[in-house]
């Protein structure tokens, strides 16, 4: 009994003094758009460490694709990225473009949305997926070739061989999906972005990928940034979630806690508005990043809402030891 | 009832030479009432699209009867069936796809009234086109925008003022709210049950997502390989699934 107590504590220690794998700090990604500027993310701070799945979630436009962009670089010559994204304690985004591309698709991974848009129409998919495998290990083709194939049969991709030559046309939405998978798990990544993984999807696919993206984690302890507007999916896989409205992080903790007492109005109307739960939309509309509202962005469409939220802009605060809300008036 | 279908089926022929056939749908019979929600799920391919499609013979049946208040759609002549046209309509999946990019909201709007003569004159006109906007929940303002100047949410409500503005008593919603966030599609989900309330305009409601099948239908029928496998109330679907296919569904539903 004892034993089993310190073997838990030891664990529990290991947990917190567990290394931080992607620090991001003040992270704010602005667009030049006709002279005007749009801050898409606007002050991210945030941790992951080794073996963690932090849940993204929030409603189109919010910000939160852009954010996993924001972390590979992968943005248009109009945006400027501002703050500090820490890699393993190593600025990113200072790195240059070379260095840059041997960390992308190595260490860490991004696993598009749109799995029929994401993949070359006119090459096969065991091609696809071999050019990450050559492009970062130094493997001889024939042994390239037989990396992919060991992949497409872990991947639950039936008779590997056929499923090499097929091209994406050929492929079901979830085939192609775990095609996708299969390149960026290719390199054993340390950090995998995920956006939007069971968009379109329906619930049997849906629960497929959640079980894939949850094998893909436990089994090499990878972490991940999963992208998704969907709770049921964060509720499955997500160690932590945090919540974005309109740029910003609005609430930040532990899955469990975050979904059982979500303490930031806009969190609790969301999950108020499942369909499950009859049918309670949040009043209003998300707002154009463009033209924020003063004060809390929030505030024209939260019942709790008075004269202080329209007037200062809230901070994000600390509740207790890991969750954070921003906002005057904190749901109980 | 509204409208029944009997032993609907529809074969697609594909390959070389359209030598290959595939059953998309299945000898399915069913009926809908009068202000009734029916809700039809099932996977991806399994064939309920083709149903909606069927069913307002945008989509010829291979066999088959349909009967719509009291009228075999099947045998009508195409002049008696514009005519019915007016009394079923269909919401499709993606709005911003289903509204005509180079027209204004107010020019879209029009359409459906101009076409059935709904109003004299422009400022009948308008005032109709008013009267709809403020019953799916958008303004004046909205009538000079283009569709790409629409949220997803807002352009699915000019999608559903249109069919509305032609007093439909059925109409096919074909995953009306799959494309949308969670917030708008309960207030799309909202605006549905509304309707159905107010106008007593029945749905054939099409989705793969159990949770909203579940709270919106008065009835479900699970599809499976073109096949309705199942059909009941949601509450005895859900708690006491009989076919083994719905078991499995609902098995695959994630819990939050």
């Amino acid at each position: 009994m004892v034993l089993v107590q310190t073997a838990m504590e030891n664990s529990e220690q290991k947990a917190k003094t567990a290394e931080t794998l992607l620090e991001i700090r003040n992270l704010k990604t602005y667009f030049k758009i006709n002279g005007s500027i749009v801050k898409a993310v606007d002050n991210v701070s945030l941790k992951i460490i080794n073996g963690e799945i932090l849940g993204l979630i929030g409603e189109t436009g919010c910000g939160k694709s852009v954010l996993g962009l924001s972390i590979l670089r992968l943005l248009p010559e109009n945006a400027k990225i501002e703050g500090n994204l820490l890699f393993r304690g190593k600025e990113i985004l200072s790195l240059s473009k070379a260095e840059m591309r041997k960390l992308r698709g190595k260490e860490i991974v991004l696993i598009p949305q749109n799995p029929s848009t994401s993949l070359n129409p006119l090459m096969q998919i065991g091609c696809q997926v071999l050019e990450a495998v050559i492009r970062h290990h130094n493997l001889k083709k024939s042994e390239a070739v037989s990396k992919v194939l060991d992949l497409f049969s872990k991947l639950k991709l039936q008779e590997p061989p056929r499923k090499f030559r097929d091209f994406p046309h050929q492929l079901s939405g979830g085939m192609k999906q775990r095609v996708l998978m299969a390149m960026g798990v290719a390199c054993n990544p340390k950090l995998i972005i995920v956006d939007e993984p069971t968009k379109g999807l329906d619930a049997v696919l849906r629960i497929e990928v959640v079980r894939m993206l949850k094998e893909t984690a436990s089994a090499a302890g990878t972490s991940m940034l999963l992208i998704t507007h969907d709770f049921s999916v964060a509720a499955a896989l997500a160690h932590r979630i945090a919540v974005m409205y309109a740029g910003e992080i609005v609430e930040m903790g532990k899955t469990a806690a975050v979904l059982r007492n979500p303490r930031h109005p806009y969190t609790a109307g969301l999950l108020n508005s499942l369909p499950g739960k009859g049918f309670n939309p949040i009043p209003g509309s998300s707002p154009s990043i463009i033209s924020l509202p003063e004060g809390c962005r929030f505030h024209p469409r939260c019942s709790r809402a008075n004269m202080k939220c329209t007037a200062s802009h809230p901070e994000l605060v600390k509740l207790n030891d890991d969750h954070f809300v921003r906002c005057f008036n904190v749901c109980f | 009832m509204l409208l029944m279908a009997e032993n609907l089926s529809k074969e697609f022929f594909k390959g070389r030479l359209n030598k290959s056939r595939i059953r998309a749908v299945d000898g399915v019979s069913f009926s809908i009432n009068q202000g009734e929600i029916m809700g039809l799920v099932g996977e991806s391919g399994s064939g309920k699209s083709t149903v909606g499609r069927l069913l307002l013979l945008l989509l010829e049946p291979t066999e088959g009867r349909i009967y719509f208040n009291g009228k075999e759609l099947t045998r009508l002549r195409k002049k008696e069936l514009q005519n019915l046209r007016k009394d079923m309509q269909i919401i499709f999946q993606h709005p911003q796809e289903s509204l005509n990019p180079r027209m204004k909201i107010y020019e879209s709007m029009a359409e459906p009234i101009r076409l059935y003569g709904l109003a004299d004159g422009k400022s009948r006109e308008k005032e109709e086109i008013l009267k709809l906007l403020e019953t799916v929940g958008l303004t004046e303002e909205h009538l000079e925008r283009y569709p790409h100047e629409l949220s997803g949410g807002q352009a699915q409500r000019v999608a559903i003022a249109r069919v509305l503005a032609l007093k439909p008593k059925f109409v096919v919603a074909d995953e009306p709210t799959s494309m949308l966030d969670v917030s708008v599609q309960a207030q799309i989900l909202k605006l549905i049950k509304k309707l159905q309330r107010e106008y007593k305009i029945s749905f054939l409601f099409i989705s793969h997502d159990l949770e909203v099948v579940r709270a919106i239908s008065d009835r479900i029928a699970i599809m499976q390989k073109g096949k309705i496998v199942e059909l009941g109330e949601p509450e005895q679907i859900f708690s006491m699934p009989r076919h083994p296919y719905t078991k499995y569904l609902i098995n695959s539903i994630l819990n939050l």
